[in-house]
């Protein structure tokens, strides 16, 4: 076989947390620990940074027409909505990174580690975005996944991370045979590997790549965190370091909804979707909705809250997706795939905050939801960042949380699936009982005697500041959205 | 150098809004200076517009070239955007300048409350808000700016929020009355917006009104069979021009709106926010010309409205009431003005009224100041020899108000007075007449408050007396500043009598750009609209001096009735005009029937609805919730730690979902 021809400046944006991650293990081999732990995380921050800037200036005219990349055998595609996603995952990634000093402070974790593999993996999640063939997306969401099982569990003296990263291997490893196991069948019946590409027609007769597209869907489907796949989310969000609990939630489902969005377009353009596969969608998302948002309002701790909060949101996003695979839809989809990306800015915006402020305050602030007591007193910075991102959760005005559901909500009506979207916003009032309790906590009730308060850190407070006035400046101003993206 | 400078006069104002807000703590009083300085920076990038239009040959108007999509829902799309045409560059000065004034006297005025950062921050939102109003291009933008400074109204008025304001309300109440009698307008407002989008399928001023624009277009395709849809959009907008700008029968806001500080008063309830209904019916002059039904429904509007209040303002006892009806009086006289056609001198009567108005309500903020908060006007008295500057200023504002030759209000109302006389429409002549009552009951009303609080005997306490003394410089300048104004305003709009000057300066500068728009297209569609009648100048002259002598007679009347006879004239006449004066007193018993009737109404709907409330819909959500809940802790038993039963879950999920696939139910 022929070695592919690279052209480097495209592969930019890819090797910028390739080489960042590297040497920030390297580096960490080689200088003490005290320099390491100030070093690698600005390193890291910086990379992501840096891939971000690239990533818009060598893809700015996308837009008109993908690019894939190699030239010669083109796994990748880089599409304006798949650009956009891996441009919200290394935003999310950055926010969390400058969040991470504090995060893991006092949790004997070693710096060139921790930031090492969280840059791998953000790399792995930025190829899984941009992956078109299924051999590539498997090894992507591998590296993704096996850089975020270390993760989980690198909080070493603490027993619930170590069972959380085990759990989250067995059930990870599980769900990747579905996926695994689903290539090989679409290779035997469809001839390719490829779900979408430049030069050939997908060809799909029979049952048999249906099977294909169902395994494929409930490997994707766990890592989405979609109802029933999502036992493992709320133990694993819990046991987890916050911030990796935050990229779990964030960066690996923007991956996920962009391969899905991806190759639902690509199926829909060959006719190779039926009425079953929408149903399947609408399922999968209003059991997310519906069990996330009511087993939400009987959580106790704030992470295992969040981790329902987040299958809520997938559930909502699905409904997003179900446009791309209704049958009936005519025109060309891109209304509808803005709408998603604005979703998942929203979604990575407001989750960075809502984790970002636990794992700012640490300690019991990790822990039950009663610790959020009269927090607005002590904290104010914290509680209003909190109340943003949650109002913006709720879905309320004038947060861009609104703005991403309004829009996915209107597209979805379009279809003929409207009384799943009228499901979706019943549930999605039910969910204010929920976010605004806690708000409700910190602003009205008082703090216990005694308890201690936390030192603010600069980083979290730029990181949680720049997240609160996105979400609120873009809900006030939607229109900037479309002039940035 | 472009018309992007305009921007500046929106981020200074709220620049300072938020330095006010966020470091007032440490700032304190100085926060005065910070929004005194982001008001005198809007002076002048006004005064530079001014440069850039003389300048440019062609004195065009256009859009600021930035702006953004603000929202955009499919094929609709709200821009921020602004616009500078003359109307706008009209109005800019009038709020630059007299808001800088104001803005200078309240750092006197509130020195020593501990509130005053507060206050300033309040009031540079209210500057953005107002400068916003005017900037916006579009009905978005407009109604953006008209919600905000609603909202620094509500706070500026309950500023004192744990204080009473007359006894019968607190000043939280008549925060909350200003607000909740603007919605009621606002709802019109928003209907409008929303008849001219959905019939027009724009909400841009220009893109509306130029020639050939929607509305043209509109015409051309029906021609005067939709006449309906004009009238309609026009009493919308009114509706909610009535509840800004305080007319019948929305005016009632207004009175109680006295309760936040003087300044407030001066420059929200008196010079800039409350004409912001007029400033919004000439802009969409266009809606009024093509409908002269409405037009004829403002005129008579503004005249009732204009009448009813002097008749009011004539037994209060309270100067800044007195005020405060002269302000709705005169807002009256603006709506006559714009229902009976001439636009361009219902703005000029805005430009010239804000300047002595302003400068009356500051100058009862120097004497409510001087006295300690006093405000009862039988309470006062003989505070000409010891507040000279105030009283001076304050007579030439009486002058000016009232309609004395030379000062600014004669010409502006009597260019009003002129149009309403000459307007081609059945009760023409009868509105002129209500024109003319209420001149000589503004000139009465007026020195009445002038001989009451500043000649004879003082009427308070002995121990007051010996605390009063002129007002600081900060607070005296400004005055003289705005007395100035309300001399020589009117020079901007001599009428057509007036030898060897230039005459209808400002009128004819608005009519060239904006507020003729709208006969234009009536004469270019072949629509009926108001048409006047043409006299000599001799005449006009001739009814200039009658409407002077019915001022001065109405100056004489008062001067009668408070400075030779009083207090024993005014007693008697009040016990011989008891129903009069009662009628007058009580508000021509209106406020008692809103708050009887309209309230009391609402108030018995309000517990209707409460009952269904809280006993079925409380009863449909609670359950709702309770279900959920139990819901989720039947759901919460898949979460039991067990990774096989995780597993298991999995494997079901992936057995549905395969059905759905591979069966296409």
């Amino acid at each position: 076989m022929q070695m592919p021809h690279i052209i480097w400046p495209q592969w930019l944006p890819f090797l910028i947390p390739l080489i960042g991650g590297i040497g920030v293990l390297l580096f960490d081999v080689f200088s003490n620990p005290e320099s390491s732990r100030k070093a690698c995380p600005a390193g890291a921050v910086a990379t992501c940074l840096l891939a971000l800037i690239a990533l818009y200036k060598v893809f700015a005219d996308v837009a008109a027409a993908p690019a894939y990349l190699p030239a010669e055998y083109p796994v990748f595609m880089i599409s304006q909505f798949s650009r956009d996603c891996i441009g919200i995952i290394l935003l999310g990634a950055a926010l969390l990174l400058t969040l991470s000093p504090r995060g893991i402070a006092g949790k004997n974790i070693r710096a060139g580690e921790y930031y090492g593999l969280f840059l791998l993996s953000v790399l792995g999640m930025m190829l899984m975005a941009a992956s078109v063939e299924l051999l590539t997306l498997f090894i992507c969401l591998e590296l993704a996944s096996l850089s975020i099982y270390v993760l989980i569990g690198i909080e070493k003296s603490n027993a619930n991370s170590g069972e959380a990263a085990l759990k989250y291997f067995v059930l990870g490893s599980f769900a990747s045979a579905f996926l695994i196991f689903g290539a090989a069948f679409f290779y035997g019946h469809a001839r390719t590997t490829f779900l979408i590409s430049e030069s050939h027609q997908l060809v799909i007769q029979g049952i048999a790549p249906y099977i294909a597209l169902g395994l494929i869907l409930v490997g994707l489907a766990f890592k989405l965190a979609l109802a029933p796949f999502h036992l493992y989310a709320p133990e694993v969000y819990d046991g987890a370091p916050t911030p990796v609990s935050a990229l779990l939630a964030t960066g690996i489902k923007v991956a996920g909804f962009c391969v899905l969005a991806q190759a639902l377009v690509e199926l829909r353009r060959w006719d190779a979707l039926d009425q079953g596969a929408t149903w399947a969608l609408v399922l999968l998302a209003l059991a997310s909705v519906i069990i996330g948002n009511c087993v939400a309002l009987v959580q106790r701790r704030i992470k295992r809250l969040l981790a329902y909060s987040s299958i809520a949101h997938s559930g909502y996003l699905l409904l997003g997706i179900v446009v791309l695979s209704d049958v009936a839809q005519v025109g060309t989809p891109q209304l509808a795939l803005t709408a998603i990306s604005v979703y998942l800015l929203a979604y990575t915006l407001m989750n960075v905050v809502s984790f970002g402020v636990a794992s700012s305050l640490g300690g019991r602030f990790e822990e039950e939801l009663s610790n959020y007591a009269g927090l607005a007193k002590s904290h104010p910075f914290m509680a209003a960042a909190l109340t943003v991102s949650l109002i913006s959760l709720t879905g309320l005005p004038p947060t861009v949380g609104f703005i991403g559901k309004f829009y996915v909500f209107a597209e979805a009506a379009k279809t003929s699936y409207i009384f799943a979207v009228a499901v979706a916003v019943v549930f999605s009032v039910l969910s204010a009982f929920y976010y605004l309790n806690i708000v409700m906590k910190m602003y009205m009730q008082e703090q216990e005697e005694g308890a201690p308060g936390v030192e603010r850190t600069l980083a979290c407070d730029v990181a949680l500041g720049v997240s609160m006035a996105l979400i609120l400046l873009l809900g006030i101003a939607p229109g900037l959205l479309f002039w940035m993206m | 150098m472009n018309l992007n400078i305009a921007l500046g006069i929106l981020l200074l104002p709220a620049a300072s809004a938020i330095i006010c807000g966020l470091f007032g703590k440490y700032l304190k009083e100085k926060t005065g200076w910070v929004a005194t300085g982001a008001m005198l920076g809007t002076l002048a990038i006004t005064a530079i517009l001014w440069g850039l239009w003389i300048v440019d040959s062609q004195g065009n108007s256009g859009y600021v070239p930035w702006g953004f999509e603000w929202i955009k829902v499919g094929g609709f799309s709200i821009e921020a955007k602004f616009w500078v045409d003359e109307l706008t560059l009209i109005m800019l000065t009038f709020v630059s300048l007299v808001g800088s004034m104001v803005f200078i006297y309240a750092n006197g005025y509130m020195h020593g409350d501990p509130g005053t950062p507060r206050f300033f921050a309040y009031f540079s939102l209210f500057a953005t808000a107002m400068f916003l109003l005017v900037l916006g291009a579009n009905f978005p933008m407009l109604f953006i700016g008209w919600e905000g400074v609603g909202l620094c109204s509500y706070l500026l008025i309950g500023y004192y929020f744990d204080k009473d304001f007359d006894g019968k309300i607190t000043c939280a109440d008549a925060g909350r009355k200003a607000f909740i009698t603007n919605r009621v307008g606002d709802f019109g407002f928003l209907l409008g917006m929303l008849f001219v989008l959905y019939f027009f399928g724009t909400l841009d001023f220009h893109q509306l009104f130029k020639d050939g624009g929607a509305v043209a277009g509109f015409l051309g395709e029906n021609g005067t069979a939709m006449g309906w849809v004009f009238t309609a959009i026009a009493l919308l907008l009114f509706i909610g021009a009535t509840g800004k700008s305080a007319q019948i029968p929305l005016y009632i806001w207004l009175p109680d709106a006295m309760a936040g500080p003087t300044p407030v008063s001066a420059l929200i309830h008196a010079a800039t926010m409350v004409t912001a209904g007029v400033y919004m019916v000439a802009r969409c002059n266009v809606f009024y010309w093509l409908s002269p039904e409405a037009m004829t429904i403002v005129a008579i509007i503004g005249a009732l409205t204009a009448f009813v209040a002097a008749s009011i303002g004539i037994t209060q006892r309270d100067i800044k009431k007195v005020l405060a009806y002269s302000t709705v009086s005169q807002l009256g006289y603006m709506f006559l003005a714009c229902g009976v056609g001439a636009f361009s001198v219902a703005i000029f009567h805005v430009f010239t009224h804000a300047f002595f108005k302003g400068c009356l309500f500051l100058c009862a903020g120097s004497v409510i100041h001087a006295l300690h908060h006093e405000q009862d006007m039988t309470k006062m008295g003989g505070l000409k020899s010891e507040m000279p500057r105030t009283y001076w200023t304050y007579l030439i504002s009486t002058l000016a108000i009232s309609g004395i030759f030379p000062f600014a209000g004669f010409f502006s109302k009597d260019e009003i007075l002129l149009n309403t006389y000459l307007v081609d429409l059945n009760i023409g002549k009868t509105l002129w007449l209500i024109g003319v009552a209420t001149a000589l009951m503004t000139a009465f009303y007026m020195f009445r408050s002038v001989y009451l609080t500043f000649h004879g005997k003082f009427r308070g306490s002995e121990e007051k007396w010996m605390h009063v003394e002129e007002s600081p410089n900060v607070m005296t300048i400004p005055l003289i500043i705005l007395a100035i104004g309300a001399t020589t305003a009117g020079l901007l709009g001599l009428p057509a009598w007036f030898p060897a000057l230039p005459q209808h300066i400002l009128p004819h500068f608005l009519d060239h750009g904006v507020t003729l728009q709208g006969q234009h297209l009536a004469e270019q569609f072949g629509m009926s609209a108001i048409e006047r009648h043409h006299i000599s100048h001799s005449t006009e002259l001739g009814l200039a001096v009658f409407s002077l002598l019915v001022a001065v007679g109405g100056w004489a009347l008062a001067y009668f009735v408070y400075a030779k006879n009083y207090p024993a004239l005014p007693e008697k006449l009040r016990n011989n005009l008891r129903p009069l004066w009662n009628l007058s007193w009580n508000l021509w018993y209106y406020n008692m029937f809103c708050m009887k009737g309209v309230c009391g109404g609402l108030m018995a709907l309000y517990r209707f609805i409460l009952a269904i409330d809280q006993h079925i819909v409380d009863g449909v959500v609670n359950g709702a919730g309770r279900v959920a809940q139990a819901v989720g802790g039947e759901l919460r038993e898949m979460q039991n730690g067990s990774v096989q039963a995780y597993a298991v879950w999995v494997l079901v999920g992936a057995n549905i979902v395969m059905l759905f696939l591979v069966f296409a139910l």
